[in-house]
């Protein structure tokens, strides 16, 4: 009993997560794992408020970004021989086993290249890390993924199941994660993002 | 073996197979409880291990918090949490016992973990890299706790489906070994159950059946002593009242036999009483008619010597009355007293009244010669009969008694004599020829014919009237056998017709059929020899009345 009351009094306060702040811990491993080729990486570090979860509710019904969500986060612009490549993005997503840290690769057409786990204790974890896994998650963009969920039911569909090859509670976090990640980096990061999008036009002979 | 010791036997053995059966269901009934319990405890425990799991997510989550956002705070929620954890572990009893392995290594992955925690928070955020290391660290451990969960839940898991096959095949064998054990058990207490009826219920009723019928070849060698005694005792007892019975069956048969033939010889003795009557009466009324015509005799015999007086008497006047009317035309007076007393007249019509008076006379004789002859007044004894002439003798009498409408008919072709009594072949004759009469119930016509061929001489008495049956046929020469109403006929006339021609050494036969006729055959030998006759006619009066005798006594 004492138990839960310290938990319901845990999530109630807010200055628990008053410095909420989520990064790579180890950001040249990573970095290095999701784009081998890469040079150089810049981190930009914005808040997520409430606004931003007003947003993510109204696009994604249903998956509300919780209050632990919020606070500081980082994007990582990686860049090769003087080109932004595209993003590193880490996300946490509450699991059984606790938080699931995973660190998102995404183009610059806001699509995801790859991932990463930087923290999952599940055993299931081999089942999301093959490259059949995977390959459901490359080259999907924020549409491309919803059209893996059935926002009805709210849960992944029988599709999505089929692709991965594994349905469970780590399943369906990573997906959660992966549209929440792109929607996300669109709403906060967007001036960067345009701001990139435009260099890139304006190098273009 | 006495009852008692039987008795005691079959009880103790009953008492001994079921306590066999419900030590045996018992057992297994105890075996699959104790199965069920342990079932139970393994499921309480899986409950245990399921909420053990929210603990250590809740629990994991509040460390990735502390961790990710270094909230120094939160360190002393989780170690609480980690006691709590720990305690709970300490409670799984059965897990202790059975699974121990991946339940120690989850104590201490727990208990390596904790001061992880504790470490972590007194690291300052200047010392990123020791910081990420224990970050590592926390996350190894964490990540072999939970496998090793993962295996305490996979075995207990395993533990609870091995328990709930192995309490549903104990389930199943109990309840084989129940439906077993009931039958095993039913056919041994029916086994027992026979084995009893046989050495005692069955004798007793070997014993109730003797009173039915004596059974003297019943076996009671396994039987108890007391029955085989009382078997020896009823045995004797019942096969003498059975005998006694039988006897006493047999005696009640023949009394109603001898009552029944007793009730038909009163009856026969009552018809031959009224027999014997009317012969008594027909004997009076021959021994009157005798008296009668030996009366009537001898006035006809001087009536008939008178008439021949009588009939020279009026030849005298005849002859007196013609010389008279010589003397009419001198004695005018004589002619009219001839003519006043009419003297012609008488004259011519005297003769043929004197005739008709003879006439009369003599039949007046003959038939009084006849009575005398048919009253027993004349013995019987042999004679030479002439057939023609007793059977015109018979007509004479018995045609006064025929109703008009029969007319008879003769045909007597032969003057052929026999030795013989006429009375008793005038007695068959009539007999015969009434009957015809009888048969004849408007108009008819009795025919008489008499033939002789081959020494045999042949009367052939036939009617025209209703004729018999096969079966009245059969049975008409026998005894008391009659169609007539009661009182009427006595049933004898056949038989004793039958009976006199056959002491004459002949036969008589039927021939009938219905509405068409009747025609009677007698056949009668033409012998000569005095002695045969004598002896047969008195053999077979003798018989007859033996016969009739035998029909009444029913002998």
């Amino acid at each position: 009993m004492r138990f839960f009351i310290f938990i319901i009094a845990l999530m109630l306060s807010p200055y628990v997560w008053a410095e909420a702040y989520c990064g790579l811990r180890d950001p040249v491993a990573m970095i290095s794992k999701l784009y081998p080729n890469y040079q150089s990486y810049r981190s930009i570090v914005r808040t997520i408020d409430a606004r931003t979860r007003i947003k993510v509710s109204e696009q994604l019904p249903g998956m509300p970004l919780h209050f632990g969500e919020l606070g500081r986060h980082t994007l990582y612009v990686i860049e090769a021989k003087g080109m932004t490549q595209g993003f590193v993005h880490v996300r946490s997503e509450q699991t059984r086993w606790g938080l699931v840290e995973i660190a998102w690769a995404i183009d610059l057409e806001m699509k995801i290249i790859d991932f990463q786990f930087q923290r999952c204790r599940h055993s299931d974890r081999k089942h999301l890390e093959t490259p059949i896994s995977r390959s459901v998650f490359q080259g999907k963009s924020l549409n491309g993924l919803m059209l893996l969920y059935d926002f009805n039911s709210n849960r992944p569909s029988t599709a999505y199941y089929e692709q991965v090859k594994h349905q469970g509670d780590l399943s369906d976090s990573v997906l959660k994660c992966a549209m929440k990640t792109l929607l996300v980096t669109q709403i906060v990061w967007q001036k960067e993002l345009d701001s990139i999008n435009q260099s890139l036009v304006n190098e273009v002979p | 073996m006495k009852i008692a010791v039987q008795s005691q036997m079959l009880v103790m053995s009953c008492f001994i197979i079921s306590l066999l059966s419900f030590c045996v269901l018992g057992l297994q009934f105890y075996q699959s409880s104790q199965t069920q319990t342990e079932l139970s405890q393994i499921e309480i425990e899986k409950g245990q291990i399921n909420h053990l799991e929210s603990m250590l997510g809740q629990w994991l989550t509040t460390v990735d918090l502390f961790f990710n956002n270094r909230q120094s705070y939160l360190v002393m929620g989780i170690e609480r949490q980690g006691i709590q954890i720990k305690e709970k572990l300490k409670n799984l009893e059965f897990s202790q016992t059975h699974i121990a392995k991946p339940l120690t290594q989850l104590k201490n992955h727990m208990n390596s973990a904790l001061p992880l925690v504790n470490q972590a928070a007194i690291v300052g955020p200047e010392e990123t890299e020791e910081w990420l290391s224990l970050l590592k660290e926390i996350d190894s451990k964490t990540i072999r706790l939970i496998q090793e969960y993962e295996s305490l839940k996979q075995q207990i898991k395993v533990l609870s489906d091995r328990k709930r096959d192995d309490f549903e095949a104990q389930k199943q064998q109990l309840v084989f070994s129940f439906i077993t054990v009931t039958v095993f058990t039913v056919a041994i207490l029916t086994l027992l159950g026979i084995w009893n009826s046989r050495r005692i219920i069955q004798p007793l009723t070997l014993l109730s059946s003797l009173s039915d019928n004596a059974a003297p070849s019943l076996s009671f060698d396994n039987a108890p002593l007391e029955i085989k005694t009382i078997s020896q005792k009823l045995t004797s007892s019942f096969y003498n009242l059975a005998k006694e019975k039988r006897q006493a069956e047999l005696a009640n048969q023949k009394i109603e036999q001898q009552n029944l033939q007793l009730q038909d010889t009163i009856v026969r003795l009552e018809e031959t009483r009224v027999q014997l009557v009317e012969n008594e009466k027909l004997a009076s009324i021959g021994q009157l008619a005798a008296g009668v015509a030996h009366e009537i005799n001898n006035p006809i015999g001087y009536v008939m010597s008178n008439l021949e007086t009588l009939e020279d008497y009026i030849s005298d006047m005849k002859a007196f009355i013609e010389h008279a009317n010589e003397l009419k035309n001198k004695m005018p007076q004589l002619n009219v007293y001839s003519e006043q007393y009419d003297i012609d007249y008488i004259l011519n019509d005297l003769p043929e009244l004197l005739d008709s008076s003879h006439s009369g006379l003599k039949r007046v004789k003959t038939i009084v010669k006849d009575l005398r002859a048919f009253s027993h007044e004349v013995p019987n004894h042999i004679e030479e009969i002439v057939l023609k002439d007793l059977i015109e003798q018979t007509i004479n009498l018995v045609r006064p008694s025929l109703p008009s409408t029969v007319s008879i008919h003769l045909n007597l072709n032969t003057m052929q004599t026999l030795h013989g009594s006429a009375t008793k072949i005038a007695q068959v004759l009539i007999n015969l020829m009434l009957n015809a009469a009888d048969a004849i119930t408007k108009q008819g016509t009795i025919s008489i014919s008499l033939f002789s061929e081959n020494n045999v001489i042949k009367i052939f008495i036939e009617d025209d009237g209703c004729g018999m049956d096969a079966e009245t046929q059969n049975n008409i020469f026998n005894p008391f056998f009659t169609t007539k109403p009661v009182g009427k006929g006595t049933g004898l006339g056949l038989h004793i017709c039958l009976t006199i021609i056959k002491s004459h050494g002949g036969d008589i036969s039927v021939s009938s059929e219905i509405d068409k006729g009747t025609c009677f055959t007698i056949s009668l030998p033409i012998l000569r020899n005095n002695d045969f006759y004598e002896d047969t006619l008195s053999s077979c009066q003798s018989s007859a009345t033996k016969s009739i005798k035998a029909r009444i006594t029913g002998d």
